[in-house]
C-alpha cells in the first residue's frame, strides 16, 4: 500500500453546457518520504491533481488515498481538517500574509496545527534566522518563498505540496529553493510533491509523474536522484 | 466598411454583469443618498409650494383690514383704490355657540378665501351652511343635519337666522392650522368655523375686509420676495388706514352722539310725559281739593242755614209753644175761672137755695113760732111762751137777719159772679184770639219747617250730587294716580336705566378709543405662519442630516470605485500596452461609475422627491387643512443632488483611473508591490502588544495597515450610528418630554378655573364634592395668571403660579433641577422660572426679568426648574404681594385623580364641576398632551424616515465595506483556507476586524450622535416647548445595537461569501 495513491481520479468542471474534463482518470502512487515531481505542459491538469491531493478541491470520481485515509470521500470540513493537519502548501506567488512578519506568517500556520514545529526553528532551518521580524515586503522573492516553505513545514505536515515554487524566482534563487525542498525531503523524510512544467528538474526527483491532457502519461522512478546543484536548465 | 465592434463596450457591459453586486451597491448608495437628500430637502419647498398653490387657487387674501368700528362700503372702496391693492372683499363674522362648541359664523366668500369642499356642496340657500368635519365629529352631526347656534346677548341681532342645514364640509385657506382664533365667548378660543350665506348677517358694517395685492399671487407665499412685498403693501396702506379710521371715527362718534342725543331727548320726552301726567294729576287733585272744599263749605253753609232756620223755627216754635202754653194756661185759667165761676155760681145758687131754704126754714120757724105762739097768742103763756119762745124767736130773728145778711152777701157774690163772668167772657174772647193767633202761628211754623226741610233736602241732595261727583273725581284721580304711579314705577327704572345708559354711553363715547384700522398681512394668520414654521422645522431637520448621509454614501461609492480601478490595474496596464488611449481606458470605469451613480441618483431622485415629501406631508395633514401635495420642480436641488452623487462616484473613478494610468504599462501589468506590512504604534507599547494574542496582533496590524479603509468604515459606521442615535434621540426628546412634563413634573390631571368672585360657600361646595369623589386623589386651590415675561427684547407668554403652600404645591408640580432632579426651593427670594424660558430670555439665577400683565414688575430669578411644555413662573404669595403690591384670590384649582383614572372619569367630574357655581372652566391635561403629541407627529415622521434611512445606509455601507474588505483580501483569505483554517476561523479573522471597525465606528458615532442630537434638538425646538436636550441612554444602546446587528448580518453574509472563496482561483491571481 502506497503512501499516496490516485485511482482513476477524475475531475470535471461544468461550465454551463460544456463539461471540461480537467483530470480524466489519473492513476499514480507515491511512497512515503519520496520527492515526487509532477510534470506536464500548461493545462495538462497537474495543478488540479495537486489541488485534489492537497484537499483544496474534491474529485468528481475515483479514489484518493493518503496514508491509508480516503481523502476523496471527505466533506468540506474534513478537507479543511486534512489541509490543516496533513498538508503543507507552497505556492508560486508565496501567498504570504503581507501584514505579518516572517515569523508571524509561520506562526499563523503553526497556531492551528496539532503538533507544530517551533516557528523560529523552522525559519532558521530555511535560513532566515536573521529576518524573523521582517515583513514580506521587506524580503526578496526567494526569501519570501523560504518563508512560505517554513510556513508549510511548521505545520509538521505529512505532505509538502509545492505548486511551481520557483515559477516567480530567478534561476539561482529557484535552485536554492529547490535545494531546500530536496534537503527537507532527504533530511526530514518529508514526502514532497512538486509541480513544475520544467522537465529539466525531473532528475532531482525520486519519482516523476508525467501528466498530459488530464492523464498520467508516464510515471518513472529514479533510484538515484541528482542533487539540485548538479542540475542545469 | 465593416463595422468594427467596440470590444471595450463589450467589456464594459460584461463588467457590469459580472460585478452586478458592486454595480448595484453603487447604484443603491447613490439612490439612497440622493433620495434622502432630495426627499428631505424637497419636503419643505414642496409643502410650501403645495400651500402656495392652495392659497393661490383659493385666492387667499394677502392681508385683511379690521377696524375697531367695523368697515363701511366706502372704506372698502377706498381700500380697493389704494395703490398695490388688487381685490377687496368685505366679510361678516360673528361668534356663536353650537351646543358646547364655539363657532365663528362667517359669511360665504365671494372671490377671496374660497372654500375647498371636502364633502357635500356649498350652500345655495340662505338657510344652508358648510362647516368643518371637526365640528361635525364634535357635535355628532352629519351632512344634512341641522346646526343651531346660540348668539351671545350682545350679538343677538347679528344674524337673522340661527338654524342652518349642513350641506357640506369644507376647508378654508384662512384656517390651515388648528388655531381658529380667539373669542370673548366661553373658553375664549373658537373651535370651528361655519360658513353661511352673507344675507343672514344683519350688520351695518363689515367685520373684516380681505384684500389681495397686485401681482402677489404670482409670488411664492413663503418667499422672501412675497414677505417683502407684503410688508411694503401693508406699510403703504398705513396712511389710508389712518385717514379712513379717523373718518370712520368721526362718523361713528357723531352718529353715536346723535343717537345719544336722540335717546336723551327721547328720555326727556318720556320724562316730560310723566311730568305732564303728574301735573295733570296734580291739577285734578287741586280741582278735587277745591271741589271738596266747596262741598265742605256748601255743606257747612247748608248746615248752618238749616241750623239757623231751624233755630228760628224752633224759636218760633218755642214762642208758639210758649203762647200755646200761655194760651193753654189762659185756657186752663179760664177754665179754672169758669169753673170757679161756675163753682161760684153753683155755690151762689147753693147758698141762695140754702138761703132760700133757710129762709123758708126761718119762715117756717117763724110760722112754727107764730104757730107755736099763736096757740098762746093771747095766752099768758104766750108771753111766757113768747118769753119761752123768745130764744127761739131771737134765733129766728137772728137767722132771719143772717139770712138777710146772706142775701145781701149773696147779692154781693152775685155781682161778683157777674163780674167774674164778664171777666171770663173777656178772657174767653181773649183766648179765642190767642187760639186764633196760635193757629196762625203754628201754621206759619209748620210751613216754615216745611220750607226749611225742603230747602235742606234740596241742599243735601245738591251736596250729595256734588259729593258723588267729587267721589267720582276722586276715584278717577286715584286711578289716575295709581296709573301714574304704576307708570312711574314702571318707567322709573327704565328711565333711570336709560339715563344711566345714556350717561354710560356718553362716558363710553367720550372715552371711546379712537377708531383704529388694523391692516394685517397674511403673515399674521396663525395657520399660514405655523405651517411655514413647521415646514421650516422640517427644512432645518433636513439641513445637515442628508448631508451627513450623503457624505457617508459618497464615501462608500468612492471607496468602491477606487477599489474597482485598483483591482483592474493589470487590465488597465494591458489595455494601455495595447495602445488604447487613456480616455478610452478610463471610459470604462468612469462610465461604470457614471451609469451606476446616475441611474441610482435618478431612481433616488424619483423615489426621494415623491415618497419622502408625501410621507411627511401626510403627517402634516393631521394638523393642517391643506389638501394634497403638489410636487415642486426644484431643478437646482434635483440636479445638484444627482450631480453631486454622480460627481462623487465618477470623480473617484476618474481620479483612481488617472492616478493609475500615469504609471507605465509595464509597471501596471506587473503585480503591484504589495502594500508593505508595517509595525503599528501599538507594537511599541510592549506590555499591551505582548498580551495580545497572535490573532489579535494580526487584526491590529490589518486595521492600521489599511488606514483608508479604516477611516472609511469608521466614518461610515459612525455616521450611520450618529444618525440613528439622533433619530431615536429626537423621537425620545420629543415624546419623552411629554412623559416627563405630564407624568413627572405636572402631577395634576386637570385644571379647574374658578370664578373671580368665588364665595366661601361655593368653594365649600366644590370641596365637598371633591372630597366625596373617590376618583379624585388630591386637589388644591392656587392662583394662575397669564403674563408675559421679557428682559430686553421679545416677550414670551408665561403662566404665573402664585403659591400659598409650597409643600402642598409640590404634590402637584414637581419643581426640580433637570440635571440631578434635586428639588428647587420656592421661597421669597425670587421667582422660579422654567429652563426654556431662561434660555429664551438669556437669564440665569440672580438675573432680573420683567413680568407684565396689567402692570409690569421686575423680579429676580431665584432658580430655574425643569419644564418642557409652556412657560411657567412660580412665586410665593408673599413675593407676589410684595411685587405686585396687591393680594390675589385663588382662581384655579389643580386636580389630581387616582392612578388609572381615564378620560371618562375626567368627563364625569368635569360635567359635575361645570354645573357648580363658581366653576368657570375645566381642562384635562391629557387633552393638552394629546394635542402636543399630534403636533409633534409630523416631526416624528421625519425622524422615522431618518432612522429608517440611516439604518438602511448603515447596512449598505457596512455591507459594501465588508465586501471590499473581502475581495481585497481574497488571496490572503484563500491562503488561510489553504493553510487549513476552518470557515469559522477564516470568518473570525475578518470578523475581528469588522467588529473592531464597528466598535470604533459606533463609539465615534455615539459621540457624534450626541452632538448632532443636541444640535438637532435646538433646531427643531419651538419656543413653547423644550425638548429633551440629551438623547436617552436607550438611543445610544439602540443605535449601537442596531449597528451591531447590521454588522452581524453583514458578517454572516460575509461568512457565506468567504466560504465560497475558491482557493484555487484566488491563489492563481497575483495580488
Amino acid at each position: 500500500m502506497s503512501y499516496i495513491s490516485f485511482k482513476q481520479v477524475r475531475k470535471e468542471y461544468v461550465m454551463g453546457e460544456v463539461t471540461i474534463k480537467a483530470v480524466d482518470g489519473v492513476d499514480f502512487h507515491i511512497e512515503k518520504g519520496e520527492f515526487a515531481i509532477i510534470v506536464g505542459p500548461s493545462g495538462a491538469g497537474k495543478t488540479t491533481v495537486l489541488n485534489m491531493l492537497g484537499g483544496m478541491d474534491a474529485c468528481t470520481s475515483g479514489e484518493i488515498l493518503v496514508d491509508g485515509t480516503q481523502v476523496s470521500g471527505f466533506n468540506a470540513r474534513q478537507l479543511t481538517q486534512y489541509r490543516r493537519n496533513d498538508i503543507g502548501f507552497v505556492f508560486q506567488f508565496y501567498n504570504l500574509v503581507q501584514n505579518l512578519t516572517a515569523l508571524e506568517n509561520v506562526e499563523l500556520a503553526a497556531q492551528i496545527c496539532k503538533e507544530p514545529l517551533d516557528a523560529k526553528d523552522v525559519l532558521e532551518h530555511v535560513g532566515l534566522g536573521h529576518r524573523l521580524n521582517n515583513f514580506p515586503a521587506q524580503l526578496s522573492g526567494g526569501e519570501q518563498q523560504r518563508v512560505a516553505i517554513a510556513r508549510a513545514l511548521a505545520k509538521n505536515p505529512k505532505l509538502l505540496l509545492c505548486d511551481e515554487p520557483t515559477g516567480a524566482l530567478d534561476y539561482v534563487t529557484g535552485k536554492a529553493i529547490l535545494k531546500l525542498l530536496q534537503d527537507t525531503c532527504r533530511l526530514q523524510g518529508m514526502t514532497v510533491v512538486v509541480i513544475t512544467h520544467n522537465t529539466a528538474l525531473t532528475p532531482m526527483a525520486d519519482r516523476v509523474i508525467h501528466i498530459k491532457n488530464g492523464r498520467v502519461e508516464e510515471m518513472t522512478c529514479n533510484p538515484h536522484p541528482t542533487p539540485v546543484e548538479a542540475i542545469e536548465w | 466598411m465593416v463595422k468594427r465592434k467596440n470590444r471595450l463596450l463589450t467589456d464594459f457591459i460584461r463588467e457590469v454583469r459580472h460585478t452586478y453586486s458592486r454595480f448595484l451597491s453603487i447604484l443603491l448608495l447613490s439612490a439612497l443618498a440622493v433620495a434622502f437628500l432630495v426627499g428631505l430637502r424637497a419636503t419643505a419647498p414642496d409643502m410650501e409650494y403645495t400651500a402656495d398653490n392652495y392659497y393661490d387657487s383659493h385666492h387667499l387674501m394677502d392681508g385683511y383690514v379690521m377696524s375697531t368700528m367695523g368697515l363701511t362700503q366706502e372704506d372698502l372702496q377706498a381700500l380697493a383704490q389704494a395703490d398695490g391693492v388688487d381685490q377687496v372683499e368685505g366679510a361678516w363674522s360673528v361668534d356663536a355657540t353650537a351646543v358646547d362648541s364655539i363657532v365663528s359664523m362667517r359669511s360665504m366668500p365671494e372671490n377671496l378665501n374660497l372654500l375647498n369642499v371636502v364633502e357635500g356642496r356649498l350652500p345655495q340657500q340662505a338657510d344652508e351652511c358648510v362647516t368643518e368635519q371637526m365640528l361635525l365629529t364634535a357635535l355628532g352631526l352629519e351632512i344634512g343635519d341641522t346646526l343651531t347656534v346660540t348668539l351671545d346677548e350682545a350679538d343677538q341681532d347679528s344674524l337673522t337666522r340661527t338654524s342652518y342645514t349642513i350641506v357640506g364640509t369644507v376647508q378654508s385657506p384662512l384656517y390651515v392650522g388648528t388655531d381658529r382664533g380667539s373669542t370673548t365667548l366661553g373658553s375664549g378660543s373658537i373651535d370651528a368655523f361655519v360658513y353661511i350665506p352673507g344675507e343672514n348677517f344683519d350688520l351695518d358694517v363689515y367685520t373684516t375686509a380681505y384684500f389681495t395685492g397686485d401681482g402677489m399671487e404670482a409670488l411664492n407665499s413663503y418667499s422672501q420676495a412675497y414677505a417683502d412685498q407684503l410688508s411694503a403693501l401693508v406699510d403703504s396702506l398705513d396712511p389710508l388706514a389712518q385717514e379712513r379710521a379717523s373718518l370712520r371715527d368721526k362718523e361713528v362718534r357723531s352718529e353715536a352722539q346723535k343717537e345719544l342725543d336722540d335717546a336723551r331727548s327721547e328720555l326727556a320726552d318720556a320724562q316730560k310725559e310723566l311730568d305732564d301726567a303728574k301735573k295733570k294729576l296734580d291739577d285734578a287733585r287741586a280741582e278735587l281739593d277745591s271741589g271738596w272744599a266747596d262741598y265742605e263749605s256748601g255743606l257747612a253753609t247748608l248746615e248752618q242755614e238749616i241750623k239757623d232756620g231751624q233755630a228760628k223755627l224752633n224759636a218760633a216754635r218755642s214762642q208758639l209753644e210758649e203762647s200755646q202754653t200761655r194760651y193753654e194756661q189762659g185756657k186752663v185759667d179760664y177754665q179754672e175761672g169758669l169753673a170757679q165761676y161756675q163753682e161760684g155760681q153753683t155755690a151762689y145758687e147753693e147758698n141762695l137755695a140754702q138761703l132760700d131754704a133757710q129762709q123758708e126754714e126761718v119762715a117756717k120757724g117763724y110760722e112754727e113760732y107764730y104757730d107755736a105762739l099763736k096757740p098762746f097768742e093771747g095766752t099768758p103763756m104766750y108771753d111766757q111762751m113768747v118769753e119761752q119762745l123768745a130764744p127761739q124767736k131771737a134765733k129766728l130773728d137772728e137767722a132771719a137777719a143772717q139770712i138777710q145778711a146772706g142775701y145781701q152777701q149773696l147779692a154781693q157774690v152775685k155781682t161778683q159772679l157777674e163780674e167774674s163772668k164778664a171777666e171770663l167772657d173777656a178772657a174767653q174772647a181773649q183766648l179765642q184770639d190767642a187760639a186764633q193767633q196760635l193757629d196762625t202761628g203754628w201754621a206759619e211754623y209748620q210751613s216754615g219747617q216745611q220750607t226749611l226741610d225742603q230747602e235742606e233736602a234740596r241742599g243735601r241732595s245738591q251736596l250729595a250730587e256734588a259729593k258723588a261727583e267729587l267721589d267720582d273725581g276722586e276715584a278717577e284721580y286715584q286711578k289716575g294716580l295709581e296709573e301714574y304711579q304704576q307708570a312711574k314705577a314702571d318707567a322709573q327704572p327704565e328711565l333711570e336705566q336709560a339715563q344711566a345708559d345714556i350717561d354710560q354711553g356718553q362716558k363710553d363715547l367720550d372715552e371711546m378709543a379712537t377708531c383704529e384700522w388694523y391692516v394685517l398681512g397674511r403673515d399674521t394668520n396663525s395657520g399660514f405662519v405655523s405651517y411655514s414654521q413647521d415646514a421650516e422645522r422640517v427644512d432645518n431637520l433636513s439641513s445637515i442630516f442628508p448631508v451627513i448621509f450623503f457624505v457617508v454614501a459618497a464615501l462608500a461609492c468612492l471607496t468602491t470605485m477606487t477599489r474597482m480601478v485598483e483591482e483592474q490595474r493589470t487590465q488597465i496596464g494591458s489595455l494601455k500596452a495595447l495602445g488604447f488611449s487613456r480616455l478610452a481606458i478610463s471610459q470604462k470605469y468612469i462610465g461604470y461609475a457614471f451609469v451606476a451613480s446616475l441611474v441610482g441618483g435618478l431612481i433616488g431622485l424619483g423615489v426621494g422627491a415623491t415618497l419622502i415629501p408625501a410621507v411627511i406631508a401626510n403627517a402634516f395633514q393631521i394638523m393642517y387643512a391643506i389638501p394634497g401635495l403638489d410636487y415642486k420642480m426644484q431643478l437646482p436641488l434635483f440636479v445638484l443632488a444627482v450631480l453631486a452623487a454622480v460627481a462623487c462616484t465618477t470623480g473617484a473613478a476618474l481620479w483612481a483611473c488617472l492616478s493609475t494610468l500615469i504609471d507605465t504599462p509595464a509597471n501596471l501589468m506587473r503585480p503591484r508591490a504589495p502594500k508593505a506590512g508595517k509595525r503599528v504604534f501599538l507594537e511599541y507599547i510592549k506590555p499591551i502588544w505582548r498580551r495580545l494574542s497572535f490573532t489579535w496582533k494580526v487584526t491590529m496590524r490589518n486595521l492600521f495597515r489599511y488606514q483608508k479603509r479604516f477611516w472609511m468604515t469608521v466614518i461610515g459606521i459612525g455616521g450611520c450610528t450618529a444618525l440613528i442615535v439622533t433619530g431615536f434621540g429626537l423621537h425620545e426628546s420629543i415624546f419623552d418630554v411629554l412623559d416627563k412634563q405630564f407624568d413627572e413634573i405636572s402631577l395634576y390631571d386637570a385644571t379647574v378655573g374658578l370664578d373671580e368672585d368665588l364665595t366661601e360657600e361655593q368653594k365649600q361646595g366644590i370641596e365637598d364634592y371633591l372630597d366625596g369623589e373617590e376618583a379624585v386623589a388630591d386637589y388644591m386651590f392656587t392662583y394662575q395668571q397669564m403674563m408675559d415675561a421679557s428682559t430686553t427684547g421679545i416677550s414670551y407668554d408665561v403662566y404665573l403660579f402664585a403659591v400659598d403652600d409650597v409643600e402642598e404645591f409640590g404634590r402637584f408640580v414637581d419643581l426640580r433641577h433637570r440635571s440631578d432632579h434635586s428639588p428647587v426651593e420656592l421661597d421669597g427670594s425670587g421667582v422660579v422660572i422654567d429652563e426654556k424660558l431662561s434660555e429664551l430670555l438669556g437669564v440665569s439665577v440672580g438675573d432680573t426679568i420683567t413680568l407684565g400683565g396689567d402692570q409690569r414688575v421686575e423680579a429676580v430669578v431665584a432658580d430655574i426648574t425643569e419644564n418642557y411644555v409652556y412657560h411657567y413662573v412660580y412665586l410665593t404669595r408673599d413675593l407676589y404681594t410684595q411685587l405686585f403690591g396687591e393680594d390675589y384670590q385663588n382662581n384655579v384649582m389643580l386636580l389630581a385623580y387616582q392612578d388609572g383614572m381615564g378620560v371618562d372619569v375626567s368627563n364625569q367630574t368635569s360635567e359635575t364641576l361645570m354645573k357648580m357655581d363658581g366653576v368657570a372652566s375645566y381642562s384635562y391635561i391629557a387633552t393638552i398632551r394629546d394635542s402636543f403629541e399630534d403636533s409633534m407627529d409630523a416631526i416624528n415622521y421625519a425622524v422615522v424616515i431618518i432612522i429608517v434611512a440611516a439604518a438602511a445606509l448603515a447596512f449598505v455601507v457596512l455591507y459594501n465595506l465588508t465586501n471590499i474588505n473581502i475581495t481585497e483580501r481574497r488571496s490572503e483569505l484563500a491562503t488561510l483556507k489553504v493553510l487549513g483554517f476552518y470557515d469559522g476561523e477564516t470568518t473570525a479573522y475578518v470578523l475581528r476586524e469588522n467588529v473592531f471597525l464597528t466598535i470604533f465606528g459606533v463609539i465615534l458615532g455615539l459621540v457624534l450622535g450626541r452632538f448632532l442630537h443636541s444640535w438637532m434638538v435646538l433646531t427643531v425646538e419651538v419656543d413653547l416647548v423644550m425638548f429633551g436636550r440629551t438623547a436617552p441612554p436607550y438611543a445610544y444602546v439602540l443605535a449601537a445595537a442596531l449597528t451591531a446587528l447590521f454588522s452581524l448580518i453583514v458578517n454572516v453574509a460575509a461568512h457565506f461569501r468567504l466560504k465560497k472563496i475558491d482557493m484555487v482561483e484566488s491563489l492563481k491571481t497575483v495580488e
